[in-house]
């Protein structure tokens, strides 16, 4: 099984930065990944898919995060993942992968098409 | 930023005496009015928020700590405080299990970059297994503090 890594650019566009509410939503998002998944910022390496380390980044409105990951379904874990940073976290994109409350169905990650 | 910027000595509590969420919390807010950090009038609204907040999404972020949290007008600058439950609390955390240790942070709505770097703070903390688990077994305020101040003086190895 093909184990290479993919990677992905992520820019914090929310004013609040990843905050808790975000690094919830990024933990809940990855779970449904089989990918394993870390964050890169600067020197940092944390597990994505890691409340409290996702936090200890401090990630703010304007840095950049490098996502990084392995496995079958890494290429659709990172695009789920940029949607989720590129919507800024807000309450739709929550409820489109299914993670709060008023959850739709169709949780795949897989861009929408057309 | 450190500890010392922003959690209140005098508003920790080391033995919470409430069964649940909203328990803890008016209990950690009424000890940030019972310093003044927290305009007393104000409590109520606070903990309203806070607790309209965890409605988003809990702040229990598992490993048995919590980080409930708002923005709130009435605030000119962030503050915090600590507060341990040995008993624990069911706080619909992320793992399931039941949370010891809180941290809750009120703050102004217009100062998100602090807010920001008290979480970064804490969540550097909590990632040394030795200072999280002496927290959540801390006795007496004065541990707590002395927790803190030691992990401020860099003497918990991450």
């Amino acid at each position: 099984m093909c184990q290479f890594k993919q990677s992905r650019k992520l820019v914090v566009s929310n004013a609040e930065g990843v905050h808790a509410r975000a690094a919830t939503l990024i933990a809940k998002l990855l779970r449904k990944f089989q990918a394993k998944v870390e964050l890169v910022k600067g020197a940092e390496r944390v597990e994505a898919g890691d409340v409290l380390q996702v936090l200890s980044l401090g990630a703010a409105c304007g840095e950049e995060l490098l996502a990084e990951a392995w496995g079958p379904d890494a290429p659709a874990a990172l695009e789920a993942l940029g949607r989720l940073f590129d919507q800024q976290f807000e309450d739709e994109v929550a409820r489109q992968f299914g993670l709060v409350a008023g959850e739709r169905q169709d949780v795949e990650a897989e861009p929408p098409t057309g | 930023m450190k500890f010392a910027d922003f959690i209140l000595p005098e508003a920790i509590r080391a033995e919470l005496t409430a069964e649940d969420k909203e328990g803890v919390i008016r209990e950690m807010v009424d000890a940030l009015a019972e310093v003044g950090a927290v305009r007393r009038e104000e409590s109520d609204s606070v903990v309203g928020a806070i607790l309209k907040r965890e409605e988003l999404g809990s702040t229990g972020i598992g490993r048995g700590v919590a980080v409930p949290h708002t923005k709130h007008p009435s605030m000119e600058r962030l503050v915090g405080t600590v507060a341990v439950s040995h008993e624990g609390v069911d706080f619909d955390s992320l793992d399931g299990d039941k949370v010891h240790v809180f941290f809750l942070l009120v703050s102004p709505p217009d100062q998100p970059g602090d807010h920001l770097r008290a979480l970064e703070y804490i969540s550097r903390q909590l990632r040394d297994d030795t200072f999280c688990r002496f927290l959540k077994q801390a006795k007496s305020l004065e541990e707590i503090r002395q927790l803190l101040a030691e992990a401020d003086n860099n003497e918990f190895g991450r």
